[in-house]
C-alpha cells in the first residue's frame, strides 16, 4: 500500500469516528509525527495517541478499523472507489494538497482580466464567511490565506471548504464572463495545474 | 322438395355472407390494431428524438444527465399512466372534469390495451417536454418526482376535458385532434413554470445589464438528428390518433409533413427578414413548431392551411425565444416557444381553418377557451407542484454540481471521458 493510500485510509477512519474538535487535534498529531512515515505499527500510533489526547472511542475498535483499512487491499480499493465516487468533504487536505489548490486558484484567477481578479477574490472572501457549516477557525485561516497569499497558507484545510471556496470563484467568473468562458478557464487551469509535481499526489480535480 | 332445397340454399348463403362479414370485421379490427401499434412505436421513438435534441443542446458535462431524464421519464410515465393517468383521462367521467374508472387496467379487451399503449406514449411525450427546458441545473430525483405528478395528474386531467367523451371541452366542440394543447402546450406550460421556479443557469444573464449570454450545445449534429427523428415519429403521433387504419391517414400524414417543412421555412424567412444568422437550432425548432402547430388540426384542415399553420408557427419561434429572454427565463432547448406557444397557435388555427367551416367565430372562441383553460391548469398547477417540490427536496443542484457537471454529480458517469478533465478520478 502506498503512503498516500495509507494516509487516506487513516484519515477516512479517523474522520468517520472522531468528533470535529478532537479530529482537529488528532489530524495535527498525525501530520506532525506520522504523515511522512511509510510504515509504522498501528498499535504504537494508537498508544501514543491515547496517551496524549482524550479520544471518546474505544482503542480496540479504532485499532480494528484502522487495521482493516490499512491491511486490506480490497478495503483500500473500496475506499478508493468510494472516495472516487463520493469524495468525503470532511477529508483533511495537507500542505501538499494546499500547494496544489493554491496553484489551481492562481492559474484560474490569472485567466481573468486584471480588473476582475480582485472581484473574484472578493467574491470568495465574502462568500466563505457565510458558510456556517464549517469551523470558524478554518474559515478564518482560509480568509487570511486569501488576503495574504501563499505565505499565509495554513497547514491543512477541510476539502469541502476548499471546494466551496473555489466554487465561489467559479460562480463569480460565470457572472462576469458567462459559463462558457468560465468552463474554459476552469479546464485551462486544471490542465496547467496538473503539471506541477505535487499534483501527482493530490490532483487538482480534487477541488472541483 | 324444391321449396326445402331453396330454403336450405338461402340459409346457406346467409350463413356464408354472415361469416364473410364477420371475417371482414376481424380483418378491420386487426388492421386497426396493427396500425395503432405501429404508430405507438413511432411515437415511442420520438423519445429518442427528444433525447438526442436535448443532449446535443447542452454542454458535454451534462449530456448524460439529459439522456437519463429522457430515458427514465418514458419508463415512469408509462407505468404511472397505466396506474392512474389513463383512468383519469379516459375513465367514466360523471362530472366532465376527470375520469373515475379504468385505473391499473387489467381484464380489459385487446382494443383497450392497444389504446392504452398508444396513449402512454403521448403521456411520456408531455412529461419529457419539461426536461429540455430545465436542463443543466435540475436535480434528477426532483425531476422524477415532478414527471410522475405531471403524468399522473396534470396531463391526464386536462386530457379528460378534451378527449374523454364526457369532457366539458369536448362537449363544447373543442378541436384538438392529436394534442397541440393536450400534449404539447400542457408540456410547454409545465416547462415554463419549472424554468421560473428553478431559475436560469449560472451566468446565463449578465448581472449588470441582464443581457443573455449564449451557452452553445456541445453537438449540433445530435440536435439535427433529433429533429429528424421527431419529425418521423410525428407521422405516428398525428396519423395514429385516428385510432384506426382509416382512409384519411395519408391526408393527415401529408398535412403533418407540409406543416413541418413550412415551419422550417417560416423560421428561415424570419431570419432573412430580420437580417439574422440562420441557425440550425432555430430551423429545427421551426420545423418542430410547425409539427406542434398542425397536431390539432391535421385531420380537419386542407393542405394549404396546414402549410399556413406551419409557416406561422415557424415564424413565431424566434420572437417567442426573445420574449422569454427579456423576462430572463432560461429555456435550454426552446421547449416553451415550440410546444407552449406553437401548441396554442396550432389549436387556434384548427378552429380558424376548420375544413368546410372556415373562420367560424364561435369555433374560434371555443378554441380560445380551451387554450386558456390549458394554460391556467397546466401552468398554475405545475407552478404549485414545482414550488412544493422545491420546498421539500429542492429542485436545483448546488453551484458546485453545476460547475462540475451533472453527469458526474448526479450519475457518476460521463459522456466523453477521454475529453472531459473535470471528471478524472482523483486517485
Amino acid at each position: 500500500m502506498s503512503l498516500k493510500d495509507r494516509k487516506n485510509a487513516f484519515l477516512t477512519v479517523l474522520a468517520a469516528n472522531l468528533d470535529k474538535g478532537v479530529r482537529e487535534e488528532v489530524m495535527n498529531f498525525w501530520e506532525e509525527k506520522y504523515s511522512s512515515r511509510p510504515q509504522f505499527g498501528v498499535s504504537a500510533f494508537l498508544d501514543e495517541l491515547y496517551s496524549k489526547y482524550s479520544i471518546p472511542i474505544k482503542k480496540g475498535q479504532l485499532f480494528r478499523e484502522l487495521s482493516r483499512a490499512t491491511m486490506s487491499a480490497g478495503g483500500s480499493a473500496r475506499a478508493e472507489r468510494s472516495n472516487a465516487l463520493e469524495p468525503d468533504a470532511a477529508e483533511i487536505i495537507d500542505k501538499n494538497g494546499l500547494v496544489v489548490y493554491q496553484a489551481l486558484q492562481d492559474e484560474f484567477t490569472a485567466l481573468a482580466k486584471p480588473a476582475d481578479r480582485m472581484k473574484i477574490t472578493r467574491a470568495q472572501f465574502d462568500g466563505i464567511q457565510q458558510q456556517n457549516q464549517y469551523d470558524s477557525s478554518s474559515i478564518r485561516n482560509v480568509m487570511e490565506w486569501l488576503r495574504g497569499g501563499a505565505r499565509a497558507m495554513p497547514n491543512r484545510a477541510e476539502l469541502g471548504l476548499l471546494r466551496k471556496l473555489f466554487n465561489l470563484g467559479y460562480v463569480e467568473s460565470c457572472q462576469l464572463y458567462g459559463p462558457v468562458k468560465a468552463d474554459q478557464m476552469l479546464n485551462t487551469a486544471l490542465q496547467k495545474t496538473n503539471n506541477i509535481p505535487e499534483a501527482h499526489i493530490t490532483p487538482p480535480v480534487y477541488f472541483i | 322438395m324444391k321449396r326445402i332445397t331453396l330454403s336450405c340454399a338461402g340459409l346457406l348463403l346467409s350463413a356464408i355472407s354472415g361469416s364473410a362479414f364477420a371475417g371482414e370485421q376481424d380483418i378491420t379490427i386487426n388492421m386497426n390494431t396493427l396500425w395503432i401499434v405501429t404508430a405507438s412505436v413511432l411515437v415511442f421513438f420520438m423519445q429518442a428524438g427528444f433525447a438526442l435534441l436535448e443532449s446535443g443542446s447542452t454542454r458535454a458535462k451534462n449530456s448524460i444527465n439529459v439522456m437519463m431524464k429522457n430515458f427514465i421519464d418514458v419508463c415512469l410515465a408509462s407505468l404511472v399512466f397505466w396506474a392512474v393517468g389513463y383512468g383519469l383521462m379516459f375513465g367514466q367521467s360523471t362530472t366532465g372534469w376527470f375520469g373515475e374508472s379504468h385505473f391499473m387496467m387489467n381484464d380489459a379487451s385487446h382494443q383497450d390495451y392497444t389504446v392504452l399503449l398508444f396513449q402512454s406514449m403521448f403521456a411520456a411525450t408531455a412529461a419529457t417536454i419539461v426536461s429540455g427546458a430545465i436542463a443543466e441545473r435540475t436535480k434528477f430525483t426532483s425531476y422524477i418526482v415532478c414527471a410522475v405528478v405531471v403524468t399522473a395528474a396534470i396531463y391526464p386531467i386536462y386530457g379528460s376535458w378534451v378527449w374523454n367523451g364526457d369532457g366539458w371541452l369536448a362537449e363544447k366542440g373543442f378541436v384538438d385532434f392529436a394534442g397541440s394543447t393536450v400534449v404539447h402546450s400542457v408540456g410547454g406550460w409545465c416547462a415554463l413554470a419549472a424554468a421560473i421556479v428553478i431559475g436560469p443557469r449560472l451566468g446565463r444573464f449578465d448581472r449588470a445589464t441582464g443581457a443573455p449570454r449564449e451557452i452553445p450545445g456541445h453537438n449540433l449534429s445530435l440536435v439535427a438528428l433529433g429533429g429528424f427523428i421527431l419529425w418521423m415519429g410525428w407521422f405516428g403521433f398525428n396519423a395514429g390518433s385516428t385510432l384506426e387504419a382509416s382512409e384519411n391517414l395519408g391526408t393527415i400524414a401529408l398535412n403533418t409533413h407540409l406543416a413541418a417543412c413550412a415551419g422550417a421555412v417560416g423560421t428561415v424567412v424570419f431570419c432573412i427578414l430580420g437580417r439574422q444568422p440562420i441557425l440550425l437550432t432555430s430551423c429545427v425548432n421551426g420545423a418542430l413548431a410547425g409539427l406542434v402547430g398542425i397536431t390539432a388540426g391535421c385531420a380537419t384542415m386542407d393542405p394549404q392551411y396546414a402549410v399556413l399553420t406551419g409557416f406561422v408557427g415557424g415564424m413565431l419561434v424566434i420572437p417567442s425565444v426573445n420574449l422569454l429572454l427579456r423576462f430572463k427565463i432560461d429555456d435550454v432547448v426552446g421547449a416553451i416557444p415550440v410546444h407552449g406557444i406553437g401548441g396554442a397557435w396550432g389549436t387556434l388555427a384548427a378552429g380558424i381553418f376548420y375544413q368546410g367551416d372556415l373562420y367560424n367565430t364561435d369555433r374560434i372562441l371555443t378554441q380560445l377557451v380551451g387554450i386558456g383553460a390549458g394554460f391556467a391548469w397546466a401552468f398554475f398547477g405545475s407552478l404549485v407542484l414545482f414550488h412544493l417540490v422545491n420546498l421539500a427536496i429542492g429542485m436545483r443542484v448546488d453551484s458546485e454540481h453545476e460547475q462540475r457537471g451533472l453527469d458526474f454529480t448526479e450519475h457518476h458517469e460521463v459522456g466523453y471521458p477521454e475529453f472531459h478533465q473535470l471528471t478524472q478520478s482523483f486517485k
